[in-house]
């Protein structure tokens, strides 16, 4: 389960980014009436990067850094605070300002596109590196390998990228040039590439032109891809185990935890529910 | 078909025919976009090249490699390949040829989204075909352009070698233009020199535009001073990458020299990056558009020291290119420096520096043997490591070098995965920082695909009917490609460029006299009818194919029909066919039509195209005319299909009987006749005429 939440993590970042992205390009070219030079994108991230001392904190925990923080530096930080160090299934120690459901929550509802916002992917991503992408982290996952690996020709896959990432620290980036990289070859290009592959649908939110950006006016959600997450949600609730998922403090109930304690229904369990099922049958023959 | 030229051309419209070669020049490439978006209408065309900047396609190739997009099918399926030239290959043509006829686009944009479909370029669109030789000369200065840089050695010599099919496969291309062409390109002569040799004089106003300039406006200089112009219109856009100071300098203060911002009128944020330049003259007009950007290197220098660029020159009367500025809005700018424009370094025309260490520039997979051919000599003792897409070790059983190739052999298992496509990484002495990718040429498999060409898949299964619907209707498409059945078989055998479906109404209207007969006769699927002087060897027309298939039927009989194993996923779709699938339908009413088609189970939709065609055939059958220029061996073969086609269609359900029905009983009147009609078999020589009344007692 633990590498199923953090695909949905994963994905949300680049996601994320894009609208970051997207709706930035687009205040910067009047809609999308101009093309933003690529370099002018790259001094637009920078400068976010370094004004985020003055952004709304987004009731994050996150250490002050600007565009030429090293991102060793960055991470050391945000490790010792968040414990990363549990087994793949074990329950995530949570962090109230800094881990990383705290970290896409903020990004989530305050959806501001500012430095701190960036920062917090940037974060969010390195934590996802450090539970998963790390080589010596491999045995934990090697179940999920598949899992892990998928993405195809057209999306990011979470080894790949925790490869090229752990390439990348090689050369110790600051945190602007980190973003950079994260952005041009997983956001724009992982984009340009999709949405190409759409056409004749017009996707494109942006697209490189010679040496700049087109910006479309375009709405670029992000959000988790929790369709299976909320299918069974919704089956487990209405199979009785389990009180609704649309209620903060739901609750198991009494089958639902003797599911969970005993790996199996109370005896009877299902033949009181085939009965009421039979009778409810019979009433309307 | 292109007096001037055209700002809202969408290529990949443009792209259906009979085609052997599709053949793209450009600057920038993206392949993911040719992938996507024109190699399924491409999907029949056997040889399909693209030649791109070395520089580009390099960065095209290694962000793929980067971002692990795979290009399985690149120099494969398709080739993908550089022109090495020390500056920018800027040059954009689209060259499509087939055995008769051909298309070629000249223009502005990159193979790409932008340069592909808005409105921001301009092309010039030019056909040929037998009864249209009038632009003969500009596919010859196309050819010979290609040719010019295979011979300065820019390209890789398996392209060239290549190339040498493609012309072979259209013999009605000549190597060079016998008679003046509008096309130019720099590899010999400037451009500017070219244009003033063009350009009458006196000039009374030159119009220019160009997204890149230089940076201190040489180019817009020279013309200023070469064509002495009274009045001078600079056009640029928010995009324009020029230097505010160096325009003003170059313009000067003359009130006769003005400077107006351009948009697409419809689309105001489209990419104005379309080249040109404007003389008008007292009665008449020059225009030069292209690839070239107002710059040195495009404009005022030859390929010896400047980039490669091609265009188009035509002097017309005055108001001929009118069109040009249609689609544009104009607004005169006071002060060119309110725009906020200013010369961006890295512009198209820029070169960048080469890597520090030798670098794989192409190689070549033949079975287990692997040639990497280095930017450099390599030394001896030289080491590679070599992985495939997926980052997997690729095996070598054994490494020579010689001078700056590389021969691999390879192991067998890394030999098929090799084959399967994509680009290998090439690590010199496992130095991480030396690194570079490469997509080899697979010339067996490219050539293979012009083997496959031509053939059809599902004729050999009329014997039976295939069991599937989707497979039946494909089957329908090989027949109606195969068989010459009415007026509108012969009409899109004359007339190949302009292939669209015929209503019934309109068969009348397709006069025998507009037909033209002795082209029908000379075409190969013609020539499939006549079997009985075909040298020995040769491999089976389709006619012959379908025959045999239905002789098969009564047993060994006839012709083996097998074919080669084919690939799936490199098989020669079907997608640029012409014929019942034929897509371009010109009215709303077709559209419609189609889209209420494509809406009904396959099912019906194969019934219903089997009864069209069935019902052309019959109505054909009574055309006389027709039948009397088709011949007797054609057309007592096409009934003999038709008798086994319906037979098998009415027991599966296939047609609707009315209209089998009927065709069957014309057919069996047409080869035996009745009381009132003569017969075809009495036409056909004593052998055939023994046989006839064999089969008829």
């Amino acid at each position: 389960m633990a590498v199923y939440q953090g695909r949905e993590y994963f994905g949300y970042v680049f996601n994320r980014l894009l609208r970051w992205v997207s709706r930035r390009g687009l205040a910067e070219t009047d809609a999308g009436l101009t093309v933003l030079p690529s370099s002018r994108l790259w001094k637009l991230v920078a400068q976010a990067l370094d004004d985020s001392a003055t952004d709304p904190h987004m009731g994050l925990a996150l250490p002050e850094v600007d565009a030429s923080t090293r991102v060793a530096a960055f991470l050391d930080a945000l490790t010792e605070e968040v414990d990363v160090g549990v087994s793949a299934d074990a329950v995530w120690p949570r962090h109230d300002g800094l881990d990383e459901h705290v970290l896409y929550q903020a990004c989530r509802d305050f959806d501001t596109d500012d430095g701190r916002t960036l920062i917090a992917l940037v974060a969010l991503i390195l934590l996802l590196r450090e539970r998963f992408g790390l080589p010596q982290r491999g045995a934990e996952f090697r179940q999920e390998q598949s899992l892990l690996a998928e993405g195809g020709a057209l999306r990011n896959g979470m080894a790949r990228f925790a490869h090229l990432l752990n390439q990348r620290l090689l050369r110790d980036p600051t945190i602007a040039e980190l973003a950079q990289w994260l952005i041009e070859d997983f956001v724009i290009v992982q984009h340009e590439r999709v949405a190409t592959a759409k056409l004749p649908d017009d996707t494109y939110r942006v697209r490189r032109v010679g040496g700049g950006l087109r910006f479309f006016a375009q709405e670029a959600p992000a959000a988790f891809n929790d369709s299976r997450f909320l299918a069974l949600s919704t089956t487990v609730h209405e199979l009785g185990w389990v009180t609704t998922f649309r209620e903060a403090e739901r609750k198991l109930t009494l089958s639902g935890r003797a599911l969970l304690t005993d790996a199996d229904l109370p005896s009877g369990a299902l033949e009181t529910a085939a009965a009421a099922h039979e009778a409810q049958g019979s009433a309307t023959e | 078909m292109s007096a001037a030229p055209r700002p809202s051309v969408v290529i990949p419209e443009l792209l259906q025919g009979q085609w052997t070669t599709a053949l793209i020049c450009t600057f920038g490439v993206n392949l993911t976009f040719f992938e996507t978006r024109l190699m399924t209408q491409l999907a029949q065309v056997p040889l399909r090249i693209i030649l791109a900047d070395d520089k580009q396609l390099a960065s095209t190739l290694g962000e793929a490699a980067r971002t692990g997009q795979r290009h399985r099918l690149a120099n494969k399926g398709y080739v993908a390949a550089p022109i090495r030239h020390p500056r920018a290959a800027h040059g954009k043509l689209m060259l499509l040829i087939g055995p008769a006829s051909g298309r070629l686009l000249v223009g502005s944009g990159n193979l790409g989204y932008d340069g592909y479909a808005s409105p921001g370029e301009l092309w010039h669109v030019f056909a040929y075909s037998d009864d249209q030789p009038q632009h003969l000369s500009e596919f010859a200065a196309a050819r010979s352009f290609i040719e010019g840089l295979a011979s300065r050695q820019l390209l890789d010599p398996p392209v060239i070698e290549l190339l040498l099919t493609a012309w072979g496969s259209a013999t009605w291309l000549p190597q060079a233009p016998t008679a003046p062409a509008t096309i130019c390109s720099n590899l010999d002569r400037p451009l500017i020199a070219q244009l003033r040799d063009l350009a009458p004089a006196p000039v009374t106003e030159l119009i220019a535009h160009a997204p890149f300039h230089d940076a201190d406006c040489a180019a817009l200089q020279e013309l200023i001073t070469r064509f002495e112009p009274k009045q001078v219109r600079l056009l640029v856009t928010d995009a324009t990458s020029a230097d505010p100071v160096a325009i003003k300098r170059t313009l000067g203060g003359d009130a006769k020299r003005i400077i107006e911002l351009v948009q697409v009128t419809d689309e105001p944020a489209a990419y104005i990056h379309a080249k040109w330049v404007h003389l008008i003259h007292p009665d008449t007009e020059t225009l030069l558009t292209g690839s070239a950007n107002l710059s040195r290197s495009a404009l005022l220098r030859s390929s010896f020291n400047g980039n490669i660029e091609i265009g188009v020159v035509s002097t017309r009367p005055a108001g001929t290119f009118d069109d040009l500025y249609a689609h544009l809005q104009r607004k005169r700018v006071s002060d060119v420096s309110s725009l906020g424009i200013s010369y961006q370094g890295g512009n198209e025309d820029d070169t960048d520096d080469a890597t520090s260490y030798p670098v794989a520039l192409w190689s070549r997979l033949d079975g287990d043997t692997l040639s990497i051919t280095f930017s450099d000599v390599m030394p001896e003792e030289t080491a590679f490591s070599l992985k495939d897409h997926a980052d997997r070790a690729i095996v070598a059983v054994s490494t020579t070098i010689d001078g700056a190739t590389a021969i691999v052999k390879l192991d067998k298992e890394s030999a098929d995965r090799l084959a399967d496509g994509g680009r290998i990484s090439v690590r010199i002495d496992s130095d991480d920082d030396r690194l570079s990718f490469t997509w080899p040429y697979q010339l067996s498999h490219l050539r293979g695909r012009l083997d496959k060409a031509g053939q059809r898949e599902r004729l050999p299964s009329i014997g039976d009917l295939p069991a599937q619907d989707a497979e039946l209707y494909e089957l329908l498409r090989e027949l109606d490609q195969t068989l010459i059945i009415d007026r509108e078989s012969v009409w899109r055998i004359a007339k190949p460029g302009n292939v669209r479906e015929i209503d019934d109404s309109e068969q009348e209207s397709l006069r025998l006299d507009d037909l033209d007969w002795d082209r029908v006769r000379r075409d190969p699927r013609y020539g499939g009818y006549f079997t009985r002087k075909r040298a020995a060897g040769l491999p089976p027309t389709d006619i012959q194919v379908v025959l045999a298939a239905i002789a098969g039927r009564l047993g060994d009989l006839g012709l083996d029909t097998s074919r080669p194993d084919t690939d799936d996923e490199e098989d020669l779709a079907h997608e640029g066919d012409a014929g019942l699938s034929s897509e371009s339908g010109d009215s709303d009413e077709e559209l419609e039509d189609e889209l209420t088609r494509r809406r009904l189970p396959i099912s019906t939709r194969t019934r219903m195209a089997f009864d069209r065609f069935v019902r052309r055939y019959a109505s054909a059958l009574s055309d006389s005319a027709f039948i009397d220029e088709l011949g007797p061996i054609p057309a007592a073969t096409n009934a003999v299909v038709f008798d086994h086609l319906l037979s098998r269609l009415l027991e599966r359900q296939g047609v609707t009987p009315r209209w089998a029905i009927d065709a069957q009983i014309a057919t069996w009147r047409f080869l035996w006749g009745n009381d009132d009609l003569s017969t075809v078999t009495e036409n056909l020589d004593q052998g055939y005429s023994r046989k006839r009344s064999s089969f008829g007692s």
